[in-house]
């Protein structure tokens, strides 16, 4: 099931995110890819969402329409019910802003800035005063454990804490959604452990909807729900608790491991064959 | 911590617009940017700082040598050198000017020397030659009677040498100018030991014809002249050509023109120009005479109306002006070079920065806030670049107008470094004012269109692993 809120709302659980038979299409020169071949989903307020997937399955693409990083081809996305595609300039800008928060493999972190001022750098184009989001700033990093640290720059940072002040910046004007791609893509074993860890705190203690785009195995069991996307399309939504996950394997298969389950999901069409990631 | 939206069943509407952050924020975060990345903004810079390193320097330059001519006893002086100079490329039909200049010694004080000393670099630029000191009146009539190419066509005498008012120099001078030289005396009368008048005894010794003489600081005519007045010439195309063979012409088409300012200052100083107005007939003598006051100093003979003078004139005026043109043209060209060579810095860090624009850019930065970013970046380097550029280009010129400027009197061993007495102050803090500002503005218009390349990245960019 969803994440539990802890805030008072309406009982009926609220669609933050939904697309309706999203396509993209690039054109390469004469070549046209079909990154996306029309996928239909929804993701609930407060839900932990994997999206998973090989390279050039898709996922990214999928994962940029949903974070409105990209406009569909055709089909719709909507965030708050509000179609992506009409919305001008400024309600983006306004959209990235204050709804959703996003998380990045490589941190990007602003490197002239030290962490409370990248952490306070979008409640600055939300309008708060300096006063305000240093209080703000401040708290959100030593909820993070980042506290004595706020006047570092990144490159005084090691990746785990730079992804942390990531958090905390993402966390920054109280958004919605997180978006996060592959955040802990260029961690260890034992950071990426903590970041997904403080994922999922956010996720239960604020009711933050989390959606991201891994290949992190580790991310499974914090999540709600696995999407996975094969070839452009949905190829399988999967609930933790229907997920059988062992040491080293999934879905109880002697190989084990993501390969299985994805090689689980059917033979290749029209002669693609992405080799499978990690 | 409330949730800001989602969840509720109300039908509000739920997108807002983003506001448009305050000109303080941008300059913030570039402010902090240049200090971060200083060895890319100096690189940057540097392009500026030479372009108006060397804008400055030429300027400088140009400043110091107007400064070093424009002292009070040489403005008049110049036009009426080249009125000379050039009334005898004009009658001597293409032969080569050589100019003796005589100067009175010793001199007083640094203002004379300085109005020699421009006065000798004057003659240097138009191939003259320079007597250093007022000979003997031995030495000159053997100068003035000399045969071929050591024998001036034109005489100068500045501060009335003495040597002027010695009995046989002014039968000398008469052969002089009637064998078709140019006679220019320039001075202070009742200065010094000269009395009132002693210029005038000179003058009898010269032909009759539109000879005016002085006394007491009056222009009397001499009632033995000519008759006085314009002789128009009506073949007078005075064309504006000012070569050699144009001179010839002119000068065989001119005849009897005679030409002389009805005005004339009530200062003491004094001055004429005689010159041959024909090579075919010496013996009928041309005056060409200036007025002073507030015609002073400037290139046009405003105050002579004679067309010749005006061409004289123009011809000493258009010379400069080619100079200047070439000047600007320099700069301005290398003003451009530093402007493409900044938006190339530029572009080259908008490239290199694309992680940190996209995450900006996925944070709710709006176009026009990167746009600003990079132009307030651009215009704070234009700044530095600027004074630093200013600074080094001052410099440059002022060590060399110092070197330049030095007059060492022979004599004396007294050593006169004029470039420090005449430091042109105000000038140039304005020229400082004026290459700051074309500084920035440069730096401005080279940032635009990396700007907006910036402002054009997709936030999607910041996701990219490589770079």
């Amino acid at each position: 099931m969803a994440g539990t809120q802890t805030v008072e709302r309406d009982t009926e659980l609220q669609t933050v995110v939904r697309t309706k038979d999203v396509k993209r299409v690039y054109r390469m020169g004469k070549v046209e890819v079909h990154a996306l071949k029309g996928i239909t989903l929804d993701i609930r307020t407060g839900e932990y969402v994997s999206i998973m997937g090989p390279s050039g399955s898709g996922k990214t693409t999928l994962f940029n329409m949903i974070g409105a990083l990209d406009k569909p081809t055709s089909g719709q996305v909507y965030i708050d019910e509000v179609d992506v595609a009409q919305l001008d300039a400024y309600e983006l800008a306004w959209l990235r802003c204050r709804k959703i928060g996003y998380i990045f493999q490589t941190f990007n972190l602003i490197p002239v800035m030290s962490a409370l001022e990248n952490v306070t750098l979008p409640m600055t184009f939300a309008g708060l005063t300096t006063d305000e989001a240093r209080d703000k700033g401040m708290d959100l990093l030593d909820q993070v454990g980042l506290a004595e640290r706020y006047d570092h720059k990144p490159f005084e940072l090691s990746g785990g804490q730079q992804q942390r002040v990531a958090i905390a910046r993402a966390m920054a004007n109280s958004p919605s959604i997180i978006l996060a791609d592959e955040p802990t893509g260029n961690l260890d074993l034992a950071t990426g452990k903590e970041i997904i860890q403080i994922l999922g705190e956010m996720n239960k203690h604020q009711g933050v909807t989390i959606i991201t785009a891994t290949h992190d195995i580790k991310m499974l069991s914090a999540s709600d729900r696995i999407i996975w996307v094969r070839d452009g399309r949905l190829a399988k939504i999967e609930r933790r608790e229907d997920l059988d996950i062992q040491i080293g394997s999934i879905g109880g298969d002697a190989e084990g491991g993501v390969e299985a389950t994805l090689r689980g999901m059917g033979e290749p069409e029209e002669g693609e064959a992405p080799p499978p990631e990690k | 911590m409330q949730q800001t939206a989602g969840g509720s069943a109300r039908q509000e509407r739920k997108i807002g617009r983003q506001i448009v952050l305050p000109f303080s924020k941008a300059f913030e975060i570039a402010w902090k940017g240049i200090r971060i990345r200083i060895w890319r903004s100096l690189i940057t810079m540097s392009g500026i700082v030479l372009a108006i390193a060397f804008l400055m320097s030429v300027w400088t330059s140009g400043v110091f040598d107007r400064t070093m001519r424009n002292v009070p006893e040489s403005n008049e002086l110049y036009p009426l050198v080249q009125g000379a100079l050039a009334a005898q490329a004009i009658a001597g039909g293409g032969a080569r000017i050589r100019c003796a200049v005589l100067e009175q010694r010793p001199s007083a004080d640094a203002a004379s020397v300085q109005a020699g000393e421009s006065i000798r670099r004057f003659l240097e630029s138009q191939e003259a030659f320079w007597v250093e000191r007022a000979p003997e009146a031995d030495s000159l009539i053997e100068l003035l009677r000399a045969e071929g190419e050591t024998r001036p066509n034109v005489l100068i005498a500045v501060g009335l040498p003495g040597t002027l008012f010695e009995p046989n120099v002014a039968g000398a001078l008469e052969s002089f100018v009637l064998g078709g030289g140019s006679l220019l005396v320039y001075g202070t009368e009742g200065a010094g030991a000269r009395e009132p008048g002693a210029l005038a005894n000179i003058l009898p010794a010269l032909p009759a014809t539109g000879t005016f003489s002085v006394s007491g600081g009056d222009i009397v005519r001499d009632p033995k002249a000519a008759q006085v007045g314009w002789q128009s010439h009506p073949a007078a195309e005075f064309s504006e050509t000012t070569g050699n063979a144009g001179a010839q012409e002119l000068a065989t088409s001119a005849g009897h023109a005679v030409a002389w300012s009805q005005k004339f200052g009530t200062g003491t100083v004094t001055w004429y120009v005689a010159a041959p107005s024909s090579a075919e007939d010496p013996n009928v003598i041309s005056w060409f005479v200036r007025g002073q006051g507030a015609d002073a100093g400037s290139e046009t003979a405003s105050g002579a109306s004679s067309p010749l003078a005006r061409l004289i004139a123009r011809a000493a005026g258009a010379s400069n002006a080619r100079r200047d043109m070439r000047g600007v043209w320099l700069v301005t060209l290398s003003l451009m070079v530093s402007v493409v060579g900044i938006t190339n810095a530029m572009l080259m860090s908008v490239t290199e920065r694309f992680r940190e624009i996209g995450t900006m850019k996925c944070l709710g930065a709006l176009d026009k806030f990167v746009v600003k970013l990079f132009l307030i970046e651009s215009s704070l380097q234009g700044v530095a670049g600027s004074l630093a550029g200013a600074i080094i280009g001052f410099l440059l010129a002022f060590v060399r107008a110092l070197f330049t400027f030095h007059v060492k009197d022979l004599e004396t061993g007294k050593s006169y470094w004029l470039a420090l007495r005449f430091l042109p102050v105000l000038s140039l803090l304005e020229w400082v004012a004026v290459a700051l500002a074309v500084g920035i503005v440069l730096s401005i218009v080279a940032a635009i269109y990396p700007a907006i390349r910036a402002a054009r990245m997709e936030p999607v960019q910041a996701m990219r692993v490589e770079a």
